[in-house]
């Protein structure tokens, strides 16, 4: 087998099959062409074929020239929305496998935690994951390049005008995709771990049975009050997924999400004033006057709380009235 | 001057790729198969690499600006490309763009100075 069969081989098999052989049989031709000339200007015909063959250069590059228009996994249309489909998935993965790690880890008994191994197979779970997300996703949007990717562009020029550009939002009404993305996915653990592991909240360290207990709350104060959550939950999630609708985050719904905040945090100082919030005798082992201190830093923090809430929104109306200005 | 050189080639290279198909359609009155027209080209001054050549004649072929048959009665089988009816019309049209931009690059290069 010469040299010559071996690079239009090298090069065939880069090729559509339906043109290769078409491809293959001309190359041959004009490779033996300017291998002639040059053994006619007085090269040998091994060395006459060698100049040939790098004048032509790499097979990889004389097949891309074949193969323009067609060489690409996922054409221009369709990429952008490829990489915020990635981005977004890796994103919810690796908040989505934090949170229930840490969940996971702060239920398990203090002999069973070995960080070294958790942070290991935590790694792991993220690298599979994503791995195989990108992989899953890459192979759907494939296929719809391969099925109707040529109609995707044609359909992107013909229907595209310079009205149709949206407006730029203003500075502080720009969207932060991870902002928004770990609030929906945040507010959707605490729906389900309320809803379905209520028997996992509570969480508290009792010193002297050495290990961690469970606070035993009074369900019907909890499932009362939860109501009253799940609606601000939802009602958090809906303002999210609105906002990457719209694809900007205006003032009023900066604002809603604070008035969601402030209501929550009235909500939780309601729930654990409530005198009967826990079953009798839950805290008998607790000294009184820890639970003066600990009723006093509740108290404390949930005002720091709706304060800094409260300037927040200050500080977005200001905001938007100097840039509106 | 190694660094401009070498920016100088590849924008001559990009500029060369530009005008490739209208030197093409320019020499396929009569077909010509694709190593006769790399030699025809050069002979009146227009180097092409040809790995960048042949893939070209496949496209305009695909266009239909040019028609392709094999010739198999000589040494070894070639195939020659001819121009099409269409790579006619698209020829004439396009030296007329060729030669509105040869005049205004002309006069944008002579007055260079003036700004």
């Amino acid at each position: 087998m010469t040299l010559v069969d071996r690079y239009v081989y090298a090069v065939g098999k880069l090729l559509p099959k339906r043109n290769r052989e078409d491809i293959e049989q001309e190359i041959t031709s004009l490779i033996w062409d300017r291998v002639d000339e040059m053994v006619h200007g007085g090269l040998t015909e091994e060395e006459a074929i060698e100049e040939t063959l790098s004048e032509l250069g790499r097979p990889e590059k004389m097949a891309g020239e074949y193969n323009q228009g067609i060489n690409y996994l996922i054409g221009p249309s369709l990429f952008h929305i490829y990489k915020m489909v990635i981005g977004i998935t890796v994103f919810a993965i690796i908040l989505g496998l934090t949170v229930a790690r840490v969940i996971n880890t702060i239920f398990l008994a203090p002999e069973e935690v070995k960080l070294l191994s958790i942070l290991f197979s935590y790694v792991g779970q993220i690298f599979q994951a994503s791995v195989t997300s990108i992989g899953v996703i890459t192979l759907i949007f494939y296929g719809i390049q391969r099925s109707m990717g040529d109609e995707l562009e044609v359909e992107a020029e013909s229907t595209w005008h310079p009205e149709k550009l949206p407006d730029v939002p203003l500075a502080p009404a720009r969207i932060s995709y991870p902002e928004i993305i770990a609030n929906i996915v945040f507010t959707a653990v605490a729906l389900a771990l309320f809803n379905f592991y209520l028997g996992r909240v509570g969480v508290f360290f009792d010193p002297e049975a050495s290990q961690t207990v469970f606070l035993r709350l009074n369900m019907d104060v909890f499932k009362t009050y939860l109501v009253y959550w799940n609606f601000l939950w939802v009602t958090t999630i809906l303002v999210n997924i609105i906002v990457l609708a719209i694809q900007r985050h205006p003032l009023v719904m900066r604002l809603l999400e604070k008035v969601i905040s402030i209501a929550g945090i009235i909500v939780f100082y309601r729930f654990v004033t409530e005198p009967d919030v826990l079953l009798p005798g839950s805290l008998s082992w607790a000294q009184p006057e820890w639970l003066q201190y600990t009723g006093i830093a509740i108290r404390v923090f949930i005002g720091f709380v709706l304060v800094v809430t409260i300037v927040e929104m200050i500080q977005q109306v200001v905001k938007f009235t100097r840039y509106k200005g | 001057m190694d660094k401009a050189n070498e920016i100088v080639a590849k924008l001559v290279q990009e500029m060369r790729k530009g005008t490739l198909v209208l030197c093409v359609l320019s020499q396929v009155k009569t077909p010509q198969y694709g190593y006769s027209l790399v030699q025809l080209l050069s002979d009146q001054g227009i180097a092409v690499e040809q790995n960048t050549l042949y893939p070209l004649l496949r496209r305009l072929e695909k266009q239909g600006l040019l028609e392709s048959s094999w010739n198999v009665e000589e040494s070894r089988p070639r195939k020659y490309y001819g121009i099409s009816p269409l790579g006619r019309e698209v020829y004439v049209l396009l030296h007329k763009e060729w030669k509105t931009i040869s005049q205004a690059m002309g006069a944008l290069l002579d007055g260079e100075g003036s700004a």
